[in-house]
């Protein structure tokens, strides 16, 4: 069973820093963690980039109407 | 288990299949999903793929109705941004008030010298009071804020060694707010050894809320919370100060609550802590880690412990809190989980400074030192004890309210706590409900910016959250019923 893991991506990826604490040497698991880990970054990455024009927009208007309703309070 | 199919990358078309903006982790057994709106689900190994798959189209009727209620996947598009544009604007609309919290540091003497002093107090001189000049300069900066909303609160050292000058504050700010036409409301943040009638009566007719700092049981509290001078109980001045304010707190509108603080000796004695803040009729406990600045940091092998320690602690805490409200014996709610409960549910704007993008620095509280120097927060302001003045403001004497929160301090401390556009927190599931602490950051590794995922202060927000998701996701249906309930109150 994997208790901890951290991928420390922050530094070059020659320099990837990998710390694994696992309780069993469950190594299957091990591999199903990290790989896991990695879809899900990808996925999120993937997610917003492809999702960023609508975050955009909504971000937007919600900023153009908050500054609209102060000025109509002033 | 279908692992194989882990390892395929998604390559999905998000547009085509009507999927909104999301971030995914595995929680348990499943999936925890999170999204810009606050909103959080859980779902098994096979939902969270079928929702990857198949966005909108799935046929999974009760899948979709749950992601199209919690704005993961959308029928349109542009009415699903028409729609969704209040909902984040009302979660954020605490960017749009002005400085609501004014914290007053009336003196930095106290009469306690507790284990885990962040403010490193602890002297007894009578030298660092502050004066009425200052006093009254620093109430006409707090009165520049483009809030219509004024809360002032009293710290320390012990505020009440100085009562004279917070007397002068409430009552030039109640005048200044009728002028102004703003709310003012204060706050005491106190120990009660120094609290007699006279004060009491004068708190109560102006309606200032009272935070008691209550550690738990006697033995406990006063391990923690010793007299500097005298041997004597702080545990029996609560029980006398309670008793005293409770007579003039009756017809008050000013509420009375309890600051927990957690030490290392706190961890096995939940059900003692519980039961002291039932006999003395509070409503709320607000169960967080001990920060490391201060006197904290020195003591902390006597009263630190890991974030899993901590996370253990936290989830036994709610559960016992939250068995005690299904059995009826207690009506006591945990502060984080309730303000988790009201972020998600009701999507209301919360301004607690710590669990904000950006954080509360400056742009949401501000702080006024004894002395007139002006701080972004009360962090910066025990920084500054310590030696280091980064995150002074200017004082009141020499710098507008309007000058200081246009300083280029605020914007650097604004863009560092700026969860949505830091590398680490952006892909965090958390991210909605949680913050980050620029001056944390800052005495830790000297950097604004340098918010690592996983490191301490990471690591206890991960634990917190992930026993409230594991009680509303996974717990007894009692139990999520009755924390759903806690957003209410």
């Amino acid at each position: 069973m994997v208790t901890s893991f951290d991928f420390d991506e922050t530094t070059k990826p020659e320099n990837y820093i990998f710390n694994i604490v696992t309780s069993n040497n469950d190594f299957e698991a091990l591999h199903h963690h990290i790989m896991e880990r990695i879809q899900f970054s990808y996925l999120r990455y993937e997610i917003s980039q492809k999702t960023r024009t609508e975050r955009e927009l909504i971000i937007g208007r919600a900023l153009y109407r908050s500054c609209v309703s102060v000025n109509e309070e002033e | 288990m279908k692992r194989n199919n882990l390892y395929t990358p998604f390559n999905i078309s998000l547009a085509e299949r009507g999927i909104y903006d999301f971030t995914p982790e595995v929680f348990d057994d499943g999936v925890i999903i999170s999204n810009m709106f606050c909103d959080f689900l859980f779902l098994s190994r096979e939902e969270f793929f079928e929702f990857i798959k198949n966005g909108y189209s799935t046929s999974n009727i009760l899948l979709k109705n749950k992601l199209l209620e919690n704005r993961f996947i959308y029928e349109t598009k542009s009415s699903f941004i028409e729609t969704s544009v209040d909902v984040y604007r009302k979660l954020k609309s605490f960017q749009f008030v002005g400085t609501v919290l004014h914290i007053f540091v009336l003196t930095l003497d106290c009469n306690l010298k507790c284990t885990y002093c962040q403010a490193t107090a602890g002297s007894h001189n009578c030298a660092n009071k502050m004066s009425v000049y200052v006093a009254d300069i620093s109430v006409n900066r707090a009165f520049e804020t483009l809030s219509n909303i004024i809360d002032i609160e009293f710290q320390g050292g012990e505020p009440l060694l100085n009562f004279p000058i917070l007397k002068y504050i409430v009552d030039k700010s109640n005048a200044m707010a009728k002028q102004r036409d703003k709310t003012v409301s204060f706050s005491l943040i106190t120990n009660l050894s120094l609290l007699t009638d006279d004060i009491a009566e004068y708190l109560a007719i102006n309606n200032i809320n009272i935070s008691v700092s209550l550690d738990g049981p006697k033995d406990l509290h006063d391990y923690n919370r010793p007299h500097s001078l005298f041997n004597r109980s702080n545990y029996d001045d609560i029980v006398r100060g309670f008793s005293t304010l409770h007579k003039y707190y009756a017809s008050s509108r000013g509420r009375i609550s309890a600051i927990l603080t957690s030490t290392k000796k706190s961890l096995s004695r939940i059900d003692d802590i519980i039961d002291i803040y039932e006999y003395f009729n509070l409503d709320t406990i607000s169960v967080k880690p001990i920060s490391q600045f201060g006197l904290a940091g020195h003591n902390w092998d006597k009263i630190g412990y890991t974030p899993s320690e901590f996370g253990d602690y936290y989830y036994d805490f709610l559960k016992k809190l939250l068995n005690r409200n299904i059995a009826n014996r207690s009506g006591i709610v945990e502060y984080h989980a309730r303000m988790f409960t009201q972020k998600i549910t009701n999507k209301t704007s919360i301004n607690h400074m710590e669990f904000r993008s950006p954080c509360g620095a400056a742009i949401g509280q501000i702080t006024y030192n004894w002395n007139g120097n002006v701080y972004t927060c009360d962090e910066g302001r025990m920084l500054a004890a310590l030696g280091d003045d980064t995150f002074s403001l200017g004082n009141v004497f020499d710098n507008s309210y309007d000058a200081m929160m246009r300083s280029n301090k605020v914007q650097a401390i604004a863009n560092a706590s700026h969860l949505e556009s830091l590398p680490d927190c952006s892909y965090c599931v958390y991210q909605p409900l949680c913050g980050v602490c620029p001056v944390y950051n800052y005495s830790k590794y000297g950097d604004l910016y340098r918010c690592i995922a996983n490191d301490y202060f990471c690591q206890m927000r991960k634990v917190v959250f992930e026993s409230y998701f594991k009680i509303l996701f996974n717990g007894s249906s009692e139990s999520k019923n009755k924390l759903t309930e806690w957003g209410n109150t």
